[in-house]
């Protein structure tokens, strides 16, 4: 088990020899001095080529960051666990094994950069994977070009972090996301609503109910214009403090609004008291994402008042995206107690993805790993994973990540409403509505 | 439609605040201690609950009773142990509990973690009432609160040892002159009043959540309430209660929910202006 601050062994000495314990005296023998001035010249070119070239390191150092604490945080850890694991069990990458190292970002902007800098400064990692919240990865984006390091994000929607890398690409190509981002969130909402929600109940009017995260922010106009275009009209649009716990007076105007179906952006939020609150207003059918609900305790959390909420689960579910989504499922339950959380997903591709480009470019210079990651292309657990080379998103489209919508049944089973390739079950209302 | 949901969910509003002021007011007016760890009691009962609920899954009507039992005792140890020893030093008792209120929130996140932590409904499911629906459990706070505040009326008015804090209340030298133990007294007001935060706490956490920094929120409204009402004043404090409650909950179903907050410290700001006893409060 990695321990507190993730350093597993030995760090890795910057020269591949001791330094001599003779150090230059101004007053030495000619012959003495430019023994010394000989091995000074003989250090620079070692301390070019030193930590960066794959044969003179003893492992490759992946730095994960998270908010250790958080449920979605230990998702990142314990899936970039099992890959790093599972990857030095196989041979690890042309014969290096990874070495994880944990930088806690308590879902902090300013926590996020210091635990940045420890992992670059002190743990001297060679790339980095995961962050989680937007607003993290935000502030963080400008350090990557400072230190020159790739970091791979998990867990972060906003849109504006690729199109940073598309807008200044010598400054931000650092940058990549392993994740489907805001706009494309609301693409696949707008898809699940329309084909599968609108015809079975009659659908006319929306609310949309967004926490006030940024990624919420950037996804609900999206959300909104695809509503729109396909026919729906929204009369309830409203942000709500991520701290909120008391929606009784919220839900209560949504009841008013004449609404047929309430669409939630809920990521930070702790949906518990949401889902009961709405449960016990009896109000109209609820659905959209809820990252909260996707974990299997949410059933128990909410006293199964969840019953009928359909939720978009990011990236994963148990189901066959690709042949190897079902045993990672299956071995990640196994090995932690829990069923994975999205950025699980997410981060345990972004490491096998990181791995196989380490091993075509075979260098841990930044810019090839960066060649790297743009020119990969890995089946993972999400189906494949390749980016963008103008903005370094992911590819999404038929054969890549999306978004699967999955509602919660009768006794807490849940199925697989949407896409129609994935679908196991029909939509059900809620108990107060049959 | 509006009016009748701001009369019930202020009205629940309400009580539960009425639950967190009045054992503010108590201690304050007898032992005239400004408790700061008052909230933590209303946090570490909802976070014992949490543990013998819904992690230890003990029977409802034994987690409640250790839970109370166990804040009843803190309560007693640390008006025992950080209080008594300098109870006339205010400064003193104010940064003691402080450190107190600070301790057990550093406590809660080393053993739970910051995300919000909430449990399944003691009554869950809802019943129709004046045309709406209400959750149960709400229901059961109001009337769970009415009875409460009325039994501690009644222990207050009625029995020798609510005599007894009475007359500490009043003059604690006179009082000593009486035969009344002022320490005792002390102890006991305070194990009252933690009781009844926790109480509170109790009832929340299953239809909201609990966080380690949630002892805050209790300690603002009741400071609030508490100055609006007059401090000492346990009538005062449950008027002021209400008032409160029903003034945040017409400030979110009227106007936004962001607003919330506002209207305590308004309150606050307002009442030191225009009359700073308060509603019911002698002059000190």
């Amino acid at each position: 088990m990695l321990g507190r601050d993730g350093r597993t062994g030995e760090r890795a000495p910057i020269l591949p020899f001791s330094p001599s314990p003779l150090l230059p005296c101004w007053d030495m023998k000619p012959i003495c001095s430019l023994s010394v001035l000989g091995f000074f010249l003989l250090l620079i070119p070692a301390k070019c080529w030193g930590a960066d070239d794959f044969n003179g390191v003893p492992a490759i150092k992946i730095g994960i960051l998270a908010p250790v604490q958080w449920e979605t945080g230990q998702g990142i850890l314990q899936a970039a666990q099992l890959a790093a694991e599972e990857i030095n069990a196989g041979g690890g990458i042309l014969g290096k094994n990874l070495e994880l190292f944990i930088g806690d970002t308590e879902a902090r902007p300013e926590k996020g950069i210091k635990a940045l800098q420890k992992l670059v400064l002190d743990d001297k990692v060679h790339a980095l994977v995961g962050v989680y919240s937007s607003g993290v990865a935000l502030a963080q984006i400008d350090y990557l070009s400072r230190y020159k390091i790739p970091l791979i994000g998990t867990g972060v929607a906003s849109p504006a972090l690729t199109e940073k890398v598309a807008k200044n690409y010598p400054r931000y190509k650092y940058f990549f996301r392993c994740m489907i981002s805001s706009d494309k969130i609301a693409r696949y909402m707008t898809s699940f609503i329309l084909e599968v929600v609108k015809p079975k109940l009659n659908l006319q009017k929306v609310a949309i109910l967004a926490e006030n995260a940024k990624w919420a922010y950037d996804l609900v106009p999206y959300l909104d214009e695809g509503l729109k275009e396909g026919g729906l009209e929204v009369v309830f649009k409203e942000h709500f403090d991520v701290e909120t716990k008391e929606f009784s007076s919220l839900l209560s105007k949504v009841g008013e609004s004449g609404a047929q179906y309430l669409i939630e952006v809920l990521g930070h939020t702790t949906s518990a008291p949401l889902v009961k609150q709405w449960a016990d207003l009896k109000l109209m059918p609820l659905g959209g994402m809820d990252v909260g609900s996707i974990e299997g305790v949410f059933w128990e959390k909410t006293g199964g008042a969840a019953l009928s909420e359909t939720v978009g689960h990011m990236g994963g579910f148990r189901t066959p995206l690709t042949p190897k989504t079902i045993p990672f499922f299956d071995t990640y339950t196994q090995k932690w107690g829990e069923t994975p959380h999205y950025t699980s997903y997410f981060t345990y591709d972004a490491l096998y993805a990181l791995a196989e480009a380490l091993k075509s470019v075979r260098s841990l210079e930044p810019d090839a790993i960066i060649k790297g990651l743009e020119e990969v292309s890995y089946t993972g657990v999400l189906g494949k994973i390749e980016f963008q080379k103008e903005d370094h998103d992911l590819k999404s489209g038929e054969g890549y990540p999306g978004v699967i919508f999955v509602q919660w049944q009768e006794g807490g089973k849940r199925e697989v409403l949407w896409p129609p390739s994935l679908k196991t079950g029909d939509l059900i209302l809620p108990p107060w509505q049959r | 439609m509006l009016a009748i949901q701001i009369l019930l969910y202020g009205a629940i509003l309400g009580s539960i605040y009425s639950l967190i002021a009045v054992g503010f007011t108590l201690i304050f007016g007898v032992a005239r201690v400004i408790n700061v760890a008052h909230g933590s009691y209303y946090m570490l009962g909802a976070y014992l609950i949490y543990t013998f609920y819904s992690i230890l899954r003990l029977p409802l009507s034994l987690t409640v009773l250790l839970t109370l039992a166990i804040i009843l005792a803190l309560a007693v140890v640390m008006d025992r142990v950080l209080i008594a020893p300098r109870r006339t030093q205010e400064p003193y008792v104010l940064i003691i509990t402080l450190a107190a209120a600070l301790f057990f929130q550093e406590l809660v996140y080393l053993f739970f973690g910051p995300q919000g932590k909430n449990i399944p409904s003691f009554l869950p499911g809802s019943i129709h009432l004046l045309g709406l629906n209400v959750g149960i459990q709400r229901v059961f706070i109001f009337i769970a609160s009415v009875f409460i505040l009325g039994a501690l009326w009644i222990f207050i008015e009625t029995t020798r040892m609510g005599k007894a804090i009475r007359a500490v209340a009043q003059d604690t030298v006179a009082a000593q002159l009486m035969g009344v133990n002022p320490e005792k007294i002390f102890a006991l007001t305070m194990a009252l009043s933690a009781g009844l935060s926790a109480i509170a706490g109790i009832f929340i956490v299953p239809t909201l959540t609990v966080t380690p920094t949630e002892w805050l929120f209790p300690l603002v409204k009741a400071f609030a309430i508490v100055i609006l009402g007059g401090l000492g004043s346990l009538g005062g404090s449950i008027l002021a209660a209400f008032i409160l409650g029903y003034a945040e909950t017409a400030v979110t179903f009227g106007i936004s929910s962001y607003l919330n907050e506002m209207v305590s410290l308004l309150i606050v700001v307002l009442t030191l202006l225009v009359k700073p006893t308060g509603l019911f409060g002698e002059a000190r």
